[in-house]
């Protein structure tokens, strides 16, 4: 009885207003920061202020789009109803364009003002476009939105030849979603190794022969200098190899934090914004999640850090006390019809190979007897137990004669 | 909210529940016709062994479902009116995302089609298959948490 007076006479005081929380981004992370800012506080205003002018959507389903119709409503996160039911105040096609930190005001694009009491920044991050001589001419691409998808299929609609330049996992999703369109593709990569990040030597050839018997040409160890053309791109120069005919070109060549804002507030910003484990930036009212983020040194670019980071975001900017726990990165991806699984090390001083090519390619690395990388191709539903042993850096009893199959069933236990 | 629990001491190894599993998620739904003139699917239970012991291991529609939280495309959801973790595999585009977060990995890989499967309950039966058909009653099916 007293308690809910009390509680009253807390939200009756007009020298106690509530809390605002805006939130300024519209993916995971700042979808999930303003879910968990109003589990949190079911009397805070909140605000999810949006640069895209479509509902927040699954972005990966981007690159697998290419080719297809695919209309936006199919892939919200949420459909309209869910932020009315959480008194979300959605503000679509629309940007913040400064954070007046001093007297606690977002400013937008259309002139207006947010004060806020909590601000949690989420505005990911921009596909990377290298300034190269011509990267301005129509028909070069990124593909990070949605307005980047179609703009996409429209030119390559009506194009026959293209150049994805990055061996990426997004950059081998995007040539894949090209040849089943029946686009000739070919990829360019300035590493040696197609998924340099991922693969060994072994692993990325393979996986290069893959990408042959796919229809898909993959060239590594290869730098691009500029891209020719007048009024469209008509191809890519590479150096010493000449120039390869395109008639568009899609960058795939990694995300670039977006911190312009928090800078500007003064943030403390390094490749991310840089956030401890509640999520809060250098101003303690301020917090940041997903791609913009760089905790403890490492800006991730994946979606389920993006989630977790923004529910531990949302619930600190409504005064919980919720801790990022960093949960270990997935490091399992599908490209060209094949999964790929990488873990740890994918070299050291004992390796046990199992080699069947394109069918199938295991390999797993010990150090002093402990397992501490392995690499899948192929079959990947080991990965997770793989991953265990490596984090756990489990011992195995090696003999000249141990196999891959042996230690495979010993690690993953799997019966028959 | 319902849920399969698995008693390892007196899991006899038998893998009936993955043969079991793997016919009431086949076309026919018919033991002799799934595994004969049908690609059975993979089974959507994991029988691991660490002998003396063997265990199942069933989806335990986590009340926080960290697949939920790590897939990329819709596909993985909770049911907010049952919730069971369900899984749309129109949506899946296979980044095994899921695979990898699930603690218990309950989700497994349908290489076939490259995306994942995972328990469904059988919604639909009175009973999920693998506990039906579990000969020595290691496998339990929970109707309300904690029941
Ligand atoms: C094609 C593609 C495939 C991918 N595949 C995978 C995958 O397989 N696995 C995986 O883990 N990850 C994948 N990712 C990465 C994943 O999508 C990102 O890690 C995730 O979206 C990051 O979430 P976020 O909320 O931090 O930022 P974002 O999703 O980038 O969202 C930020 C939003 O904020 C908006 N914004 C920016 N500035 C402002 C402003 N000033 N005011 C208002 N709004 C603003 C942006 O317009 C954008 O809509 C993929 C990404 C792409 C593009």
């Amino acid at each position: 009885m007293w308690s809910v007076r009390a509680k009253e006479m807390v939200k009756a005081n007009p020298n106690r207003p509530g809390r605002r929380i805006v939130v300024v981004g519209g993916g995971p992370a700042g979808v999930a920061a303003a879910e968990a800012a109003r589990a949190a506080d079911p009397d805070a205003a909140v605000h999810l202020v949006a640069a895209e002018p479509h509902l927040p959507y699954y972005r990966p389903r981007l690159s697998h789009a290419i080719g297809k119709t695919l209309k936006i409503e199919t892939i919200h996160i949420h459909p309209p109803s869910w932020y009315a039911e959480r008194r979300i105040d959605v503000r679509l096609g629309r940007a913040a364009t400064g954070i007046d930190t001093a007297n606690r005001r977002v400013l937008l694009d259309d002139g207006t003002e947010l004060p806020f009491t909590a601000l949690v920044l989420a505005q990911g991050g921009r596909a990377f476009l290298p300034p190269v001589p011509g990267h301005d001419l129509p028909g070069v691409f990124t593909l990070r939105q949605w307005a980047d998808l179609q703009a996409i299929a429209r030119w390559a609609g009506a194009a026959r030849r293209g150049a994805v330049v990055g061996g990426g996992p997004l950059g081998l999703e995007i040539a894949w979603a090209l040849r089943r369109w029946d686009r000739e593709v070919t990829v360019l990569e300035m590493g040696e190794r197609l998924l340099g990040r991922q693969l060994d030597a072994r692993g990325a050839e393979i996986l290069k022969e893959i990408a042959a018997a796919k229809g898909i040409r993959a060239l590594t160890g290869v730098t691009v200098e500029g891209l020719e053309g007048a009024e469209r791109v008509t191809g890519v120069r590479v150096r010493d190899a000449g120039t390869l005919e395109a008639e568009f070109v899609i960058f795939a060549a990694g995300v670039v934090p977006e911190t312009g804002l928090a800078r500007e507030a003064g943030l403390e910003v390094g490749r991310g914004i840089v956030v401890d484990e509640a999520m809060r930036t250098s101003d303690p009212d301020v917090f940041a999640a997903g791609d913009a983020a760089e905790f403890q040194g490492r800006v991730f670019g994946l979606w389920s850090v993006a989630v977790e980071q923004g529910r531990v975001a949302g619930a600190s900017a409504a005064g919980g006390r919720a801790r990022y726990r960093p949960v270990a990165p997935s490091s399992v991806v599908q490209v060209l019809e094949t999964g790929i699984f990488s873990v740890g090390q994918t070299d050291g001083p004992r390796v046990l190979v199992r080699d069947r090519g394109p069918r199938g390619y295991t390999r797993l690395v010990f150090e002093d007897g402990r397992l501490v990388g392995a690499v899948l191709i192929g079959d990947v539903q080991a990965g997770p137990r793989l991953k265990a042993a490596v984090d756990a850096r489990t011992t195995v009893a090696l003999r000249p004669d141990t196999t891959v199959e042996e230690v495979l069933h010993l690690l993953t236990r799997r019966g028959r | 909210m319902g849920k399969i629990v698995a008693k390892p001491e007196v899991c006899i190894g038998c893998h009936l529940c993955q043969i079991w599993c793997a016919v009431a998620h086949s076309r026919s739904r018919d033991v002799l016709k799934a595994f004969f003139y049908e690609d059975p699917p993979p089974p959507r239970i994991v029988v691991e062994e660490r002998l003396p012991l063997t265990f199942a291991f069933p989806c335990r529609h986590c009340a926080e479902p960290d697949c939920v939280f790590a897939c990329i495309s819709g596909a993985l959801h909770k049911d907010p009116q049952s919730g069971h973790v369900l899984h749309d595999e129109s949506r899946c585009v296979g980044c095994y995302s899921c695979v990898m977060a699930c603690p218990y990995g309950a989700i497994v890989i349908d290489s076939e089609n490259r995306k994942v499967v995972k328990c469904d309950l059988c919604e639909g039966l009175d009973l999920p298959m693998c506990v039906a058909r579990c000969p020595n009653q290691a496998l339990a099916y929970l109707a309300e948490d904690g029941a």
